[in-house]
């Protein structure tokens, strides 16, 4: 990849910030971590990501949703993903779509699945 | 049994000195993970108005410590070693693995993707709640780590290369 896309991993547990920080990196991708909705925001702001991945319960059961719905407002442009460990069918339910997340990826991610889509956009 | 010996030790620390010597010899499946789901619970209450970002991190702790044994029971020593120093630190998968030669990694690394793949199938029987999302929380960093590993691998033996790399690599 001539041109690293740089992605922004939100998750307020440490663990899986360094494991899909790995993953993404071992691949291409530039990478930013933040553990809280709030820090996600401000690097979101500071280091202007092309993609996001975000947990949604951290600081406040939805952490996720509130950052998304800033980062969507100040750009809207930039594809988020929520990364979840609720139910596909309980994300559903609560509309994704409306909390401001272009996605869902359900834990544990299926990596070939966010690889394949990471792929696309860093083409586009 | 997981649940009564974490409800016995004082702290995480005696825990996880219980737990690595059993070596991996201890059941693992739904009602087990159940069992020791309500220990922890019992010990760090959740609720809807009040997540404490330290007792859910205790709570991935708690799952990754239980699965990671079971995952690597039947491993070497020096395959334990390697699998517990990765989780710890995905970033030191290229450094870790050098010892290894490719047939004994990807060897060990099949080993360990059917025990997840039965892990997983066991937390799919938990019904939905705090307990599950623990279980699902806790494994979700070592998945990653397993595909970390297989990517390592299929760089190194690129004639086993499934595909799975290129996500951003043109």
């Amino acid at each position: 990849m001539s041109d690293p896309k740089k992605v922004l991993i939100i998750d307020d547990d440490p663990a899986i910030c360094d494991s899909v920080k790995a993953v993404l990196e071992a691949v291409g991708f530039q990478t930013e971590v933040a553990y809280s909705g709030k820090d996600g925001v401000a690097a979101f702001r500071r280091s202007r990501p092309d993609v996001v991945l975000c947990d949604m319960m951290m600081e406040d059961l939805d952490a996720g949703a509130q950052a998304a719905k800033i980062m969507r407002k100040e750009r809207p442009d930039v594809p988020i993903f929520l990364l979840s460990s609720i139910g596909d069918s309980t994300a559903e339910t609560v509309g994704f779509g409306h909390l401001g997340f272009s996605g869902i990826f359900q834990k544990p991610v299926n990596f070939d699945l966010l690889l394949a889509v990471m792929g696309r956009i860093a083409k586009s | 049994m997981l649940g009564e010996l974490y409800s016995r030790c004082p702290d995480a620390e005696a825990f996880r000195h219980a737990v690595e010597a059993l070596g991996g010899d201890f059941v693992l499946d739904a009602a087990e993970m159940i069992e020791l789901g309500e220990a922890y619970f019992r010990r760090h209450p959740d609720t809807s108005c009040n997540r404490d970002r330290e007792s859910v991190l205790a709570g991935y702790a708690l799952v990754r410590l239980c699965v990671t044994e079971r995952l690597i029971r039947r491993l070497s020593p020096a395959e334990r070693e390697f699998y517990r120093g990765v989780f710890q630190n995905p970033g030191r998968v290229g450094v870790l693995s050098g010892r290894f030669s490719d047939d004994e990694l990807q060897a060990g690394l099949a080993a360990v993707e059917a025990a997840m793949a039965e892990i997983r199938e066991s937390i799919e029987g938990i019904p939905k709640g705090p307990v599950k999302e623990r279980f699902i929380g806790g494994i979700s960093h070592l998945c990653t780590v397993l595909y970390l590993i297989r990517l390592h691998l299929d760089k190194r033996t690129p004639g086993l290369d499934s595909g799975q790399s290129g996500g951003g690599k043109s």
